[in-house]
C-alpha cells in the first residue's frame, strides 16, 4: 500500500515538476536587470569606480552610460538600506577600485521596514551576484527565479511572451532604456489628469520603532563606508510635484534631521538633493510620481556626473 | 517555515520519507524523529525561542508527575500553580507586557523618559497555542480527567508536534498524547485524504485569503479615504479572509498530521452558515472555544453555589474579553471580545413571548433575516479585529453610519471574489464532509480528479505571493 502511494505520488508530481521547469526556463530567459548587471560586471572586471545602491527610484534614475568613470548600478526595486549594506559588504572584494558609493535616502526610507532575510530578491543576489543574503546556508531552491515571486513572474511571462509589451531593453551598462510604460504614460503625461489621480503609492504612516531600527543601521552603514575610505553621495531623487503635498510632515522632518546630523558628522558625505527640483524635471521626465523615466534619468545622471567629477 | 512555502514542501517530503522508512515497529525512533523535526521546524523561525517550548514542556511534565505522586491537596495546588504561573507568566512577559506598561503609563501620565521602557522583543510564534495546550494537560491531570504520562519524549512530542505547533488546533492531551503512545499504521486512504486536505488548505490560503487581503489592507490602511460601502464591504471581506487564512492553515495542519498517521481535532465547521453568534462560536476556532469553556467559563460558574442570570452574563463577558485578549495585546481585540460577549448575552435574554430568547427566535425567522443579522455582526467584529488601532475602529464605525457615497468601491471588486465564490459553492455542496475534496473518488473518475488537482496546483503556484504569513501565527 505504501509503495502504491509513493508510486502514485511520483506519477502525479512528475508533470508538475516538468511544468515548473518550463516556467523557470521562461523566467530566466527574460531580460532582467540582474543578468544585465552581471554581464556588465563580467565585461568590466574590477574597473568600476562608482557603485550605486538603492531602490527602484535609484534604479530608474542613474544610467551609468552618462557617467565618465565606470559605474555599476546595483539598485533594485524595494531594495532597502539593509540589503544595500549586505550587497556592499558582499561585493566589496570583487570591486576593489570603487571610490564612491552613491545611495538613496528617500522621504520615508527611515520609516519603511527593512527587507530582512526573507526578501524575495535574495534568490537573485545569490544567483547573479553570488552573494548570500539569506543569513543561513542555502540549497538549490534558493536560486530558483520563478519561485522567488510566482505571481510577479507569472505576469511578467504573460507580458513578455504572450502580450509582447513592456519589453525591457538593457543597454551595455545594465540600464533599462525602455522603462517608459507606467501610469504617467497611460495618462499621456497630462498634468491635469495626473493631478486628479485619487491616490498613489506613498508612505504616510509614521513608524518610530522602524525609524529607530533603520537609523541605527544607517549610521552603521555610514561608519562602514567611512572606515573603508569611500566617498559617499547621498542621493535624493526628484519627485513629481504632486508627491510633495502628500508627505507626512513628521516623517519628512525626521528624515531631514538625520541628514543634517549626517552632514555634520561625516566629512566623506555629500548630499545630492534634487528631490524638489520641479524646474529642471518636468512631467515628461517622470515614469510616475516618485520615479524618473529614461529621459529624466539622463538629466539626473548628467547632474550626478558633474558632482562626481567635482568631488573626485 | 511557512506551510505555503517550498521549504515546507521539501521539509515534509524528507521527514515523511524518514518517518515511514524507520517503520511502525520502531515507534520511539519515529517519535524522536518527530521531535527533532518539530524543533527544526520551529527553530527555523527563531531558534532562541526553542528554550521556551522546552521549558514549558519540562515544567508541565514535572507538574504532571508531581500531581500523580502526591495526594496532599496543598502540594497538588502548588504543582498546578507552578504550571499556571509559568505558562501565563511567559505569555504575559512576551505578549502583554508592553501593552500593560503602555496603558499604565497613559493612565498615570508617566512619561517614557522617566525610566519606563518598552521591552523591544518579538512575540514567539505560536506562543498562545502551545502554552494553552500544555497548560490544559496539567489542569486535566489535576482534575483527574487524565493520567499523567511518564514518558518525557512523548510529552515533548505532544507539546511541539510541528503540524499544529504554531497555529493549532489546540489539542487536548487525552486526544493527542495516546497517539504518540501507540503505533501509527500507514493508511493509504488516510494519506490520500491528507494530501487532498493540504491542497484544499493551500487553495483557501493562497487563492482566497491572500487575494482578499489585498483589498482589505488597502481599505484598513487608510480608512479615512473610504466611504461607508467600502468600509462595510472590506470588513465582510476580512471576515472571509481570516476564515480562509486560519481554516486553510488548519486544513494543512490536519492533512499533514494524517500523512504521519495522526488525527487532529476539527477546528471549523463552515462558520458563515451560523444563524446566531452563539452558533458561530461553535463553528469557529472550535478548539479555542472549548478551551475557554472548560478552563475559564465553567470554573467561573462553578465558583458560585447559586448562579444568577446576571452572574452568568458577567461570566460570558469576562470569558469573551479574555478570548479577545488571547488574540493580541491591543484594545481592538478587547473590543472584539467585548462585542462578542455582549451579543452572546443579548442572544440569551428572553425578549419574546413565553420567555423565548433571541438565539432561538433567530432559527424561526426567514433565513434572509438571520443572514442579515449574522453578517451585520460579523462585519462589526471583523472591523474591530482588523483595525490598526482603537481610534481607527471608532472612525470606521462612525463612517459606517454617514451613508457617504464611495466612488472607489468598484476598484475593490474584481477577480478576487471569484475564488471566494468557488469556495462558498464548494463548501455549501459538501457540508457533510470535513472539506470539499474529501472522498472525491466516490463521485469523480480519476481523470477528472487529477485534472482538478492540476488546475488547483497551477492556480496556487501562479498566484502565490512570497512569504505571506498566516494571520493567526501572531496569536
Amino acid at each position: 500500500m505504501q509503495r502504491k502511494f509513493v508510486t502514485y505520488c511520483l506519477l502525479f508530481f512528475l508533470p508538475v515538476i516538468i511544468g515548473y521547469g518550463v516556467v523557470e526556463y521562461f523566467t530566466v530567459s527574460m531580460p532582467n536587470s540582474f543578468q544585465a548587471n552581471k554581464d556588465y560586471m563580467e565585461g568590466k572586471g574590477d574597473a568600476f569606480e562608482n557603485l550605486v545602491l538603492g531602490s527602484s527610484q535609484m534604479r530608474g534614475a542613474v544610467n551609468p552610460e552618462w557617467i565618465q568613470q565606470p559605474t555599476l548600478n546595483l539598485a533594485s526595486g524595494d531594495q532597502h538600506h539593509d540589503t544595500d549594506f549586505k550587497l556592499l559588504r558582499g561585493i566589496k572584494e570583487k570591486l576593489p577600485n570603487v571610490k564612491t558609493v552613491i545611495f538613496e535616502v528617500s522621504y520615508s526610507h527611515f520609516e519603511i521596514p527593512h527587507n530582512g532575510k526573507d526578501f524575495w530578491k535574495n534568490n537573485f543576489y545569490l544567483k547573479y551576484y553570488g552573494i548570500n543574503h539569506f543569513e543561513r546556508s542555502v540549497y538549490f531552491k534558493d536560486q530558483l527565479s520563478y519561485l522567488a515571486h510566482p505571481s510577479f513572474f507569472s505576469e511578467k511571462i504573460q507580458d513578455y511572451y504572450i502580450d509582447g509589451n513592456r519589453k525591457e531593453v538593457y543597454n551595455a551598462y545594465g540600464f533599462n532604456t525602455n522603462a517608459f510604460h507606467g501610469q504617467f504614460q497611460d495618462l499621456g503625461h497630462d498634468e491635469v489628469k495626473i493631478a486628479a489621480m485619487p491616490r498613489f503609492k506613498i508612505n504616510t504612516d509614521p513608524d518610530l520603532i522602524t525609524f529607530k531600527r533603520n537609523t541605527t543601521l544607517y549610521f552603521e552603514l555610514l561608519d562602514f563606508l567611512k572606515a573603508n575610505d569611500y566617498n559617499v553621495v547621498i542621493s535624493l531623487v526628484p519627485m513629481y510635484k504632486t508627491y510633495h503635498g502628500k508627505k507626512h510632515p513628521d516623517i519628512l522632518r525626521r528624515r531631514d534631521s538625520i541628514l543634517s546630523v549626517t552632514l555634520k558628522n561625516y566629512d566623506n558625505v555629500t548630499l545630492f538633493d534634487l528631490e524638489r527640483d520641479t524646474l529642471n524635471f518636468e512631467v515628461n521626465d517622470f515614469w510616475n510620481q516618485s520615479h524618473l523615466n529614461p529621459v529624466g534619468a539622463k538629466k539626473y545622471t548628467q547632474r550626478l556626473d558633474s558632482l562626481l567629477q567635482a568631488i573626485k | 517555515m511557512l506551510f505555503n512555502s517550498f521549504d515546507f514542501g521539501f521539509f515534509l517530503v524528507i521527514v515523511y520519507a524518514m518517518y515511514w522508512a524507520i517503520g511502525v515497529k520502531r515507534r520511539k525512533a519515529q517519535n524522536l524523529l518527530l521531535l527533532v523535526s518539530s524543533y527544526v521546524f520551529y527553530g527555523l523561525w527563531d531558534w532562541r525561542f526553542l528554550g521556551l517550548i522546552f521549558m514549558s514542556s519540562v515544567i508541565d511534565f514535572i507538574a504532571g508527575r508531581g500531581l500523580q505522586n502526591t495526594s496532599k491537596q496543598l502540594n497538588r495546588k502548588l504543582f498546578l500553580w507552578m504550571s499556571i504561573l509559568w505558562n501565563l507568566g511567559v505569555l504575559f512577559t512576551f505578549k502583554y507586557f508592553n501593552f500593560f506598561l503602555d496603558n499604565f503609563r497613559t493612565l498615570f501620565g508617566i512619561d517614557a523618559s522617566q525610566g519606563y521602557y518598552f521591552w523591544n522583543i518579538a512575540i514567539p510564534v505560536g506562543l498562545s497555542f502551545y502554552t494553552f495546550q500544555t497548560l490544559s494537560y496539567t489542569i486535566d491531570v489535576y482534575r483527574g480527567k487524565i493520567k499523567p504520562t511518564g514518558n518525557f519524549l512523548e510529552f515533548l512530542c505532544f507539546v511541539s508536534f510541528f503540524p499544529q505547533l504554531v497555529a493549532g488546533p489546540i489539542e487536548r492531551a487525552r486526544d493527542l498524547l495516546p497517539q504518540f503512545e501507540n503505533k501509527r499504521k500507514f493508511n493509504y486512504q488516510q494519506s490520500k485524504e491528507g494530501l487532498r486536505q493540504i491542497l484544499w488548505g493551500l487553495f483557501k490560503k493562497i487563492l482566497v485569503a491572500d487575494k482578499l487581503g489585498i483589498a482589505v489592507s488597502m481599505v484598513f490602511g487608510t480608512p479615512e479615504d473610504y466611504g461607508m460601502f467600502a468600509l462595510v464591504y472590506a470588513s465582510l471581506l476580512f471576515f472571509f479572509q481570516i476564515y480562509c487564512d486560519f481554516s486553510g492553515y488548519t486544513d494543512i495542519a490536519i492533512g499533514t498530521a494524517k500523512l504521519f498517521g495522526f488525527k487532529l481535532s476539527k477546528n471549523f465547521k463552515i462558520p458563515y452558515l451560523s444563524i446566531s453568534i452563539t452558533e458561530f462560536w461553535m463553528r469557529w476556532h472550535i478548539t479555542l472555544t472549548k478551551w475557554f469553556t472548560d478552563y475559564v467559563y465553567l470554573p467561573l460558574l462553578k465558583s458560585r453555589k447559586k448562579i444568577k442570570p446576571s452572574f452568568r452574563a458577567t461570566a460570558v463577558i469576562i470569558t469573551m474579553v479574555l478570548v479577545g485578549l488571547w488574540h493580541g495585546a491591543n484594545w481592538t481585540f478587547i473590543m472584539f471580545g467585548l462585542v462578542n460577549g455582549i451579543i452572546l448575552v443579548v442572544e440569551r435574554i428572553p425578549f419574546f413571548r413565553k420567555g423565548e430568547i433571541l438565539q432561538k427566535k433567530l432559527y424561526k425567522i426567514p433565513r434572509v433575516l438571520s443572514l442579515i443579522y449574522f453578517f451585520a455582526i460579523a462585519a462589526l467584529m471583523s472591523m474591530f479585529f482588523r483595525s490598526n488601532s482603537i481610534s481607527d475602529s471608532f472612525l470606521i464605525l462612525k463612517k459606517w453610519f454617514t451613508f457617504e457615497i464611495d466612488s472607489h468601491i468598484s476598484s475593490l471588486i474584481g477577480i478576487k471574489l471569484m475564488y471566494l465564490g468557488i469556495l462558498i459553492v464548494a463548501e455549501l455542496l459538501t457540508t457533510k464532509k470535513d472539506f470539499p475534496l474529501q472522498q472525491l473518488e466516490v463521485k469523480l473518475p480519476k481523470v477528472v480528479r487529477w485534472s482538478l488537482y492540476y488546475i488547483l496546483i497551477f492556480l496556487i503556484i501562479r498566484y502565490a505571493e512570497p512569504k505571506e504569513a498566516f494571520i493567526y501565527f501572531q496569536f
